[in-house]
C-alpha cells in the first residue's frame, strides 16, 4: 500500500505546475552557478598565483639579505580559491583567509580586503548548498504544505483512509514522495552542473571530488527530510492550505532570515567579548610598564655593530613587550574563536545553518579551515624559530640576541631558501571532517525524527473529515 | 458600492487568521530589527566619539610640522537604523599622509571586533520591511477573484448592479485598507523605539527622509499588490496563483539579489588587493631607494641625542648639532616633494583598483532594475545617505582635503623649515665641535639641559593649517537619485493594473 501511495503523490507532484516552474528555476540557477564559478575560479587562481609569485619573491630577497631578516620580517599567509567551490564557498571570502605571522609569533588573522567589494551588499555565492538551503528548502516547504490540509479541503483524505489504509502508511508515503520529489529537482540539478563542468570547467573529477559530491548529496537528503517534516508539522497543524501555507513560510523565513541574521546581535549580547579598543589599551599600558622598567639603554641601538653591548638589553626587552602582546592577543583571540563556537550553537535551531555547517566541515572550508590553519601556523612558526635559532647558532660572528622585532643582534649571513621550512596549508583529513560535522549530523537526524514524529502524532488524532 | 466591497474585504481581512500572523510576525520582527541597528548605531556613535577625540588630542599635541597629519573621522548616519546600506562595509576614519592618497576608510565600522563573525550577515529595518510587505502583499491579494470564484459569490455580486471596474477597484481598496495600517504600524513602531532610545536624536531633515522612506515602501508595496492583483485574475484557481506567486517573491527577493551579484562579480573582473599592494609597494621601495642614494651622497655622521621617527616622514629631533640639524633639513627639503610625487604615482594603481570596484557596483546598480526588492533597497539607502554615493562624495572631499593640505605644506615651505624636524630653535644648535665638547662634561642623562629634550618645547599653533569641513548631501540631491527609481516602480505598477483591468473584463465569472 505504501508503494501505491509513493507512487500515485510521485505522479501527482511531477505533474503539477509547482513542480515545472520548480524544475525550471533549479535548472536555471544551477547552470548560471556553474558557469559563473568557472569562470571566477579562472580568474581568482590566476590572480592568487600573482599573489604568491610575488610572495615568495619577497621571501628570496629577504633570505638572500640574512636570515635573521627573514625571521623578523612580517608574512601573511592567504587561502587559496577551493577547487571545490562549485559545491559551496564555504562563505571562505567572510571568514578570515589571512594570517600575518614572523618565526616569532603569528600575530594575527583578517579577512583579506579583496575578498569582497565593499560597495556591493553581502550576498551569497550560487552554488550548489546555495540553490539547497534557499530554494530546495523553499520547495520542500512548497510540495508538503498542503499534503494533509489541502486534501482535506479536496475531501479526498476521508475517502483515502476509508479503504484499508492506516494513518502511519499514508503518512509516511507522502512524506517520502515530496523528499523523493525534491531529490529528483537535485539530482538533476547537480547532473547539468557535472556536464558543464566537464565541458568547459578546469576541475579535475579526482576521487575526492567525486566523494564530496556524493557526500553532499546524501547531506542533503538528510536536510530535505527535516525540512519536509516541518512541512508536513504545518500541514496537520491546521484544516486549511492557505493557513498551512502561512506557517510554512513563516518557519522557512525564521530558519533562513531570522536565525542567521540575527546571530552577531546574539553574539555581542549573549557572548560579549571585550572590545578590541580595551584589550589594546591594556596591552599598550603593560608595555608602557616594560619599557620604563627596561634598564638604560634598551633603547640604544648601532646598526653597524652586532656586538653592541646594548643590543642585548635591547633583545630582551623587545621578547618582554612580545611575550606581553601574546598574552594579550592570544587570550582575546581565543575570545573571538569561543564567541564565534558559542553564536554557531545558538543557531542550530535552525537546520538551514545546521546543513551550512556540515557542508562547510565536510568540504574542508570555513571554520573547520581558517582553525586548522589558525592552528597549523602557530606549530609551523615553532619549527621556523627552531630552524632559524639552528641556523644562527652555527655563526660564530653572531651575538645570538634573540631581538623578534628587529635583526640588530643575530646572523647577517644569507639563507639559502630551500632549506628554510615553508608553510604549506595542508588537506583536512576526511576523518577529521566527519568527527567535526558529526554532532551537528545527529541533531539534525534528532530535529528530523523528532518533527516526524511530532507530525505523526497531531496526524493520529487528526480530523479527517471535510 | 466599491466603497462597500472595500469596507467588507477589510473586515474580512481583518478577523481572517493570514492578518494575525501577518501581524504578529511584525510585532515580533520589527522591534527585534530595530532594537538591534539602535543598538549598533549606538555603538557607532561611542566609537565615533572616542575616535573623534583621540583624533583632535593627537592632532593639536603636535610639536613638528612632519608630525601633523589630521585625522578625518566621520560621523555615523542615523537613518542607518532604518537602512544600513554599505555603512557596515566601509570604514569612518581617514588619516592625511603625504605619502598616500586615501582609497578607503579605514576603522572600526569596516572590521568588527570579531572578524570570524562576518560570515554572519545581518538585516535592517529595510530588508524586513521589503520581506514582509511583499509577501503580505502577496498574501492578501493572491485570491483576489479566485477566492469569490471558488466560493461562488462572484456570480452572485455581478447579479446586482456593480461593474466589474467598481468591483475591482473595491477590492483593491479592500487590500490597501488592510496593508497600509500594517505597513503604519511598523514606522510608527520603528519610530517609538527610536525617540525612547538613549543617544539616539534624529533632526526634522532626517524625520522628513524616515516619511519619504514610508512613502517608497508604500510604492514597494503597491508593485507586488498589483503584480499578484494581476496574476491572480490570468489564472482561474487560488493555489496556482499563490505557487505563481512564491515563485516570484523568491526570485525577486533571494534568487535574483544574489545571482545578478554573483554575476557581477564574475564578469566585471576585480584584481586582488594585495595585489595591487604588492605594485604600491614597490614604488615605496623604489622612493625609499632613492633616499638612501641622497643620504648616501653626503658623508655626515647622523648622530642623534634624542629622535623620534615614524610613518609618512615624521621626524622629531632635539640636542643635535647644527651641521646634523641643517643636513635632516637638507635630506626633508628632498625626501618630502619626492614622496607627495610618488603618492601620486602609487595613486594610479590606486585608481584603477577603484574604478575597477565602481564598474562593478554600475553594473550591479543595472541589474537591479530588474528587481523591485534591489531598486527598493537602493532607494532606501539613497535616502538613508549609506549608498555608495554618499560614501564617495565623502572620499573625494577627504582627497580634495588632502590635495589643499599638501598645497598648504609647498606653498609656506614646510619642508624646508628647521620647524618641519624639530621644536628646538635652529639657533641654539651648537656646532659639532662644541656639543662634542659639552658631552664630555655630561656624566648622567639628567645633565643634560632641558632644552635637548622635545617635551621642553610647547605643543605647536597649527590654526593656520586648512581643517576639513564635511558637505552634507542636500535632500534634492538624494530624491534626484531615487525619484527616476521610484518613478519606475510606479510605472510599472501602473501597468500591472492596467493589464489587470484589461484581464479582468474578459474574466470568467462562471
Amino acid at each position: 500500500m505504501l508503494k501505491t501511495i509513493f507512487i500515485r503523490e510521485i505522479q501527482q507532484n511531477v505533474s503539477s505546475l509547482r513542480f515545472q516552474i520548480s524544475l525550471f528555476i533549479v535548472i536555471i540557477t544551477f547552470a548560471i552557478g556553474t558557469v559563473s564559478y568557472i569562470i571566477s575560479y579562472k580568474d581568482n587562481i590566476k590572480n592568487f598565483e600573482k599573489y604568491e609569485k610575488e610572495n615568495i619573491k619577497r621571501i628570496r630577497e629577504d633570505a638572500k639579505e640574512s636570515a635573521s631578516i627573514l625571521a623578523v620580517n612580517n608574512r601573511m599567509f592567504m587561502h587559496r580559491p577551493k577547487s571545490n567551490g562549485f559545491i559551496s564557498d564555504c562563505k571562505d571570502k567572510y571568514f578570515p583567509n589571512q594570517y600575518n605571522y614572523s618565526a616569532y609569533y603569528v600575530r594575527d588573522f583578517q579577512i583579506g580586503k579583496g575578498s569582497v567589494n565593499p560597495f556591493i551588499k553581502d550576498s551569497n555565492e550560487i552554488n550548489w548548498v546555495f540553490i539547497v538551503t534557499v530554494i530546495l528548502s523553499f520547495l520542500s516547504l512548497l510540495f508538503s504544505f498542503d499534503l494533509i490540509s489541502g486534501e482535506k479541503e479536496t475531501r479526498t483524505l476521508a475517502l483515502c483512509l476509508s479503504n484499508s489504509i492506516s494513518r502511519g502508511t499514508l503518512f509516511f508515503g507522502k512524506y517520502l514522495s515530496v523528499i523523493t520529489v525534491i531529490m529528483l529537482e537535485t539530482i538533476i540539478g547537480v547532473i547539468i552542473s557535472l556536464i558543464i563542468l566537464l565541458i568547459f570547467g578546469d576541475i579535475q573529477f579526482t576521487n575526492i571530488i567525486i566523494i564530496d559530491i556524493l557526500g553532499f548529496l546524501v547531506f542533503t537528503l538528510i536536510f530535505v527530510a527535516c525540512v519536509t517534516a516541518f512541512g508536513l508539522l504545518t500541514s496537520v497543524i491546521t484544516k486549511k492550505s492557505n493557513i498551512s501555507l502561512l506557517y510554512s513560510l513563516a518557519i522557512w523565513l525564521i530558519f533562513i532570515v531570522i536565525i542567521p541574521n540575527t546571530s552577531i546581535f546574539w553574539a555581542n549580547k549573549l557572548f560579549k567579548i571585550e572590545h578590541v579598543e580595551a584589550v589594546i589599551n591594556k596591552k599598550d599600558k603593560e608595555a608602557d610598564e616594560i619599557n620604563r622598567n627596561a634598564p638604560e639603554g634598551s633603547w640604544s641601538s648601532n646598526s653597524g655593530n652586532l656586538f653592541h653591548p646594548e643590543h642585548e638589553l635591547r633583545a630582551k626587552n623587545q621578547t618582554n613587550l612580545l611575550n606581553n602582546e601574546k598574552k594579550y592577543m592570544d587570550a582575546y583571540n581565543n575570545s573571538r574563536l569561543r564567541q564565534l563556537e558559542s553564536t554557531r550553537l545558538f543557531t542550530l535551531f535552525s537546520p538551514v545553518c545546521l546543513f551550512n555547517y556540515i557542508t562547510e566541515a565536510y568540504l574542508g572550508g570555513g571554520y573547520l579551515r581558517f582553525k586548522k590553519n589558525w592552528n597549523g601556523l602557530h606549530v609551523y612558526q615553532k619549527q621556523f624559530l627552531g630552524f632559524f635559532k639552528n641556523f644562527d647558532a652555527k655563526d660564530n660572528k653572531s651575538p645570538h640576541w634573540y631581538n623578534p622585532y628587529e635583526n640588530y643582534s643575530t646572523t647577517r649571513k644569507f639563507v639559502d631558501i630551500s632549506e628554510v621550512p615553508v608553510y604549506k596549508e595542508k588537506q583536512i583529513l576526511f576523518g577529521e571532517r566527519l568527527q567535526y560535522l558529526s554532532n551537528y549530523l545527529i541533531i539534525m537526524i534528532i530535529y528530523t525524527g523528532v518533527i516526524f514524529f511530532l507530525g505523526f502524532a497531531v496526524f493520529v488524532k487528526y480530523d479527517v473529515r471535510g | 458600492m466599491a466603497w462597500l466591497i472595500a469596507k467588507k474585504d477589510f473586515l474580512l481581512n481583518l478577523i481572517s487568521t493570514r492578518f494575525i500572523i501577518a501581524f504578529l510576525l511584525c510585532l515580533f520582527l520589527i522591534p527585534f530589527t530595530v532594537i538591534v541597528n539602535v543598538n549598533d548605531y549606538q555603538n557607532r556613535l561611542r566609537v565615533y566619539q572616542v575616535e573623534k577625540a583621540k583624533a583632535e588630542k593627537e592632532f593639536k599635541q603636535t610639536r613638528v610640522y612632519s608630525g601633523v597629519r589630521p585625522e578625518i573621522v566621520k560621523p555615523p548616519q542615523a537613518l542607518s537604523i532604518f537602512c544600513k546600506g554599505i555603512s557596515n562595509n566601509v570604514g569612518n576614519r581617514v588619516t592625511i599622509y603625504l605619502g598616500k592618497i586615501p582609497l578607503f576608510a579605514q576603522g572600526k565600522t569596516a572590521e568588527r571586533d570579531n572578524p570570524l563573525l562576518n560570515s554572519f550577515f545581518s538585516i535592517d529595518f529595510i530588508n524586513v520591511i521589503a520581506i514582509i510587505m511583499s509577501l503580505l502583499a502577496l498574501v492578501f491579494s493572491y485570491d483576489i477573484f479566485s477566492k469569490e470564484k471558488e466560493n461562488g459569490t462572484l456570480k452572485l455580486i455581478f447579479s446586482n448592479r456593480i461593474s466589474r471596474s467598481s468591483f475591482l477597484s473595491g477590492k483593491i481598496a479592500g487590500i490597501y485598507l488592510t496593508l497600509i495600517p500594517i505597513l503604519l504600524f511598523n514606522f510608527i513602531l520603528s519610530c517609538l523605539i527610536i525617540i525612547f532610545s538613549q543617544d539616539v536624536s534624529l533632526t526634522a531633515n532626517d524625520w522628513l527622509h524616515v516619511a519619504l522612506l514610508f512613502f517608497a515602501s508604500f510604492i514597494y508595496m503597491s508593485f507586488f499588490i498589483f503584480l499578484s492583483t494581476f496574476i491572480s485574475s490570468k489564472v482561474k484557481c487560488s493555489i496556482t496563483s499563490i505557487i505563481i506567486n512564491l515563485f516570484l517573491w523568491i526570485w525577486f527577493l533571494f534568487l535574483f539579489p544574489n545571482i545578478s551579484t554573483y554575476l557581477v562579480k564574475t564578469f566585471s573582473k576585480v584584481g586582488l588587493y594585495e595585489n595591487m599592494k604588492y605594485a604600491m609597494d614597490q614604488l615605496d621601495n623604489e622612493f625609499s631607494d632613492k633616499c638612501v642614494n641622497f643620504n648616501n651622497s653626503f658623508d655626515i655622521d647622523r648622530d642623534h641625542f634624542n629622535l623620534n621617527g615614524g610613518y609618512d616622514g615624521y621626524f622629531e629631533t632635539t640636542g643635535d648639532s647644527r651641521e646634523v640639524i641643517d643636513f635632516e633639513i637638507k635630506i626633508k627639503t628632498f625626501k618630502e616633494p619626492l614622496r607627495i610625487d610618488y603618492a601620486d604615482k602609487k595613486w594610479v594603481y590606486q585608481k584603477k583598483y577603484l574604478d575597477d570596484l565602481m564598474k562593478q557596483k554600475k553594473l550591479a546598480k543595472s541589474f537591479a532594475w530588474f528587481s523591485p526588492s534591489d531598486l527598493f533597497e537602493n532607494i532606501s539607502s539613497s535616502l538613508c545617505q549609506t549608498n555608495t554615493q554618499e560614501y564617495n562624495d565623502f572620499m573625494s572631499n577627504v582627497r580634495d582635503y588632502r590635495k589643499t593640505f599638501v598645497q598648504y605644506f609647498v606653498d609656506n615651505k614646510m619642508f624646508e623649515l628647521p620647524e618641519y624636524i624639530t621644536p628646538q630653535d635652529i639657533n641654539t644648535f651648537p656646532p659639532k665641535k662644541k656639543l662634542e665638547k659639552m658631552w664630555n662634561s655630561i656624566k648622567c642623562i639628567e645633565d643634560c639641559p632641558p632644552s635637548w629634550f622635545s617635551n621642553y618645547y610647547p605643543y605647536l599653533d597649527l590654526s593656520d593649517i586648512p581643517v576639513f569641513k564635511f558637505h552634507q548631501t542636500s535632500l534634492i540631491q538624494e530624491l534626484s537619485q531615487s525619484i527616476i527609481k521610484l518613478s519606475f516602480l510606479v510605472i510599472i505598477s501602473i501597468i500591472f493594473f492596467y493589464l489587470t483591468v484589461l484581464s479582468f473584463r474578459k474574466y470568467d465569472l462562471r
